[in-house]
């Protein structure tokens, strides 16, 4: 790792700026974090409307806490932390019913059992997939469904596998924002990576069978 | 050796991080030998790339918004 050099502010460089009034020091804090807030939001919230309202009363939430922000933990992690909190409670408030599959989380396991024999071999084994990253995601439809397996996940393992495969966070700063044990994180994006597969399973190997 | 279904269990981890040490090693054998299960890390592989490459939502006219909601909370101070 390179070492920090003075042009990097630290946490407690853009917090002042941002008290401040600088508005491009704020505004570099919302462009690299808006599109992770709105998708952990959605992760939580679920219904679209609600998405927007939910971010933006995190980022005042944020910029009316931010003159008593310690440092204790990273910026970011604070912040998502008020959005979750903030999510949470908007969730719960627009009473919606939980579906069954949000209650589970780390007990399901990667690939159905039936797949294998006995002695634990494949049975069924997966059928070969072609293509690339770039082929597969020119093609819409398989882009919505890999947007809808992420919907069917339970919450946690969505949100985790949101943050750290799709907004690039790292294992630590996820278990601090979302209060998870290593190992916990470890199994929550596990089980939502394995899920995921096993959803675009059908689509693009012909020769499979169900998950 | 492990099975393959306790294969499966790690391939999360073989996306994340290089079996090259000793802990590895049960693990090395088994895809040594096992095409189903390099077949299955590898399906891991593919789909977390996606992931990662999937396009973002559009972020402009929210952030817009934002930018406002400063200078209302500046003024507002």
């Amino acid at each position: 790792m390179s070492p920090p050099s003075a042009d990097v502010p630290t946490d407690a460089d853009r917090v002042r700026a941002i008290l401040a009034g600088d508005a491009r020091a704020f505004g570099a804090l919302v462009d690299e974090n808006q599109a992770s807030f709105t998708r952990v939001a959605r992760s939580i919230v679920r219904s679209p409307a609600v998405v927007e309202e939910v971010v933006q009363e995190a980022w005042l939430a944020i910029l009316q806490g931010l003159a008593a922000f310690e440092g204790r933990s990273s910026l970011r992690t604070w912040m998502l932390r008020i959005l979750v909190n903030r999510a949470r409670t908007r969730a719960v408030r627009e009473a919606r019913t939980v579906p069954f599959s949000a209650l589970s989380g780390a007990d399901d396991e990667p690939v159905d059992a039936d797949r294998f024999d006995a002695r634990g071999h494949w049975k069924a084994p997966p059928g070969a997939w072609s293509g690339t990253p770039e082929s597969l995601l020119a093609d819409r439809q398989l882009v919505g469904r890999i947007e809808a397996a992420i919907e069917d996940l339970p919450e946690r393992q969505r949100l985790v596998v949101v943050l750290r495969d799709i907004d690039g966070w790292s294992s630590e700063e996820v278990r601090n924002a979302l209060e998870l044990s290593e190992t916990n994180q470890r199994v929550l994006l596990h089980r939502a990576r394995a899920r995921i597969r096993a959803a675009l399973e059908p689509h693009l190997s012909p020769t499979a069978e169900g998950p | 050796m492990k099975t393959c279904r306790e294969l499966t269990e790690h391939a999360s981890d073989l996306v994340d991080a290089d079996p090259t040490g000793p802990e590895w090693r049960e693990i090395r054998e088994h895809l040594g030998v096992c095409g189903p299960c390099v077949e299955y890390v590898r399906q891991m592989g593919l789909t977390v790339e996606l992931l990662r490459s999937l396009p973002g939502p559009d972020a402009d006219a929210a952030r817009e918004k934002v930018m406002e909601l400063y200078a209302a909370w500046l003024a507002g101070r």
